[in-house]
């Protein structure tokens, strides 16, 4: 019983933290961050499993673990209030070559990560050359050139 | 919240005001992790300078040091201070309530009881103190068991019975 109630709670926390933590936490992972995402591993596996090592205790935890992923799933699908809750929304950085600041610096994003977005996925070589930029839910940046972009 | 929304020549089911209130409610979330650890910090989780408290007998012969917070299966302490009063024919004699020690697994205890009775709702310790002795602690080394509110209670042993004693009251973090 305990293995199911502790990583229930586990997810439950892991969820809200990196909903409060903002959408751009985990997308690009720096060094650090990968060093950081080893550590919330290693102490979360203890949290869960506490001090009983056997594949039991394992295979409880991860079954709870993929049944809530599959349940908050199916729940998204139903209502989109809940997959808004969950999953956030897309929101428009950049219109026309013009950075919509307020909003930037609301998600914590600068200029330079959207020409980074740019070189990355489109080539492109300056803020002029791009129509929109958003912020995906998952925390990317999609760009769509201007359709002469390459003048 | 209805389908995508047309901003320009983009279909994108932006939603400004769902945006606002998010960040709105980063920040709270921020607000709150600083408080957790500030608390934390204070010790309002267990180890920390407010996580210890002190209980005494209302004749002051006996006194205690409890965790007011403590974590599940995580050590936990309960120091007891006997003055020199409290001690009679080279042995001093103290009780602990069942219900406390009942969520309790008692690891240590220091020194070793030269014996321990069944008392009803108590527990009685007996120590062996050489005369002369001035003050000492006998120290209970105790892993929690149980998680919610704890409340127990101690005191001497008089010839007569259980003296009166004082209460504290220990609460585990699941």
């Amino acid at each position: 019983m305990d293995a199911v109630l502790r990583s229930a709670a586990i997810y439950l926390f892991l969820l809200l933290i990196f909903r409060v933590a903002g959408k751009r936490t985990l997308t690009q992972i720096t060094t650090f961050d990968f060093v950081l995402l080893l550590i919330i591993s290693e102490v979360t596996q203890q949290a869960m499993i506490g001090d009983d090592f056997s594949i039991t205790q394992a295979v409880l935890a991860i079954v709870t673990l993929v049944g809530l992923d599959i349940s908050l799933s199916l729940w998204k699908q139903r209502s989109p209030r809940v997959e808004r809750l969950i999953d956030s929304v897309p929101v428009l950085i950049l219109e026309n070559g013009q950075p919509i600041k307020e909003r930037m610096e609301q998600l914590r994003i600068d200029e330079s990560d959207i020409l980074n977005a740019a070189r990355e996925l489109q080539g492109l070589e300056r803020l002029d050359q791009i129509k929109y930029a958003i912020l995906e839910r998952s925390g990317n940046i999609s760009v769509i050139p201007r359709p002469n972009a390459g003048g | 919240m209805s389908g995508p929304s047309r901003i320009g020549d983009l279909e994108l089911s932006q939603d400004l005001d769902f945006h606002r209130r998010e960040i709105r409610g980063e920040k709270i979330g921020w607000a709150v992790m600083l408080l957790v650890v500030l608390a934390a910090l204070l010790g309002l989780f267990g180890s920390g300078p407010l996580s210890t408290g002190e209980a005494r007998t209302p004749d002051g012969r006996l006194e205690a040091e409890y965790n007011r917070f403590a974590r599940y299966m995580a050590p936990a302490e309960l120091r007891l201070t006997f003055r020199p009063e409290a001690v009679r024919e080279g042995q001093v004699q103290v009780w602990l309530s069942r219900d406390y020690l009942q969520h309790m697994v008692i690891q240590k205890v220091i020194p070793e009881p030269d014996s321990v009775q069944l008392d009803g709702p108590r527990l009685i310790y007996t120590f062996n103190v050489r005369q002369g002795t001035q003050s000492g602690d006998l120290v209970f080394e105790l892993e929690t068991e149980a998680i919610g509110r704890l409340n127990g209670s101690l005191g001497l042993m008089e010839p007569t019975g259980a003296a009166q004693g004082a209460g504290f009251s220990t609460f585990i973090y699941p």
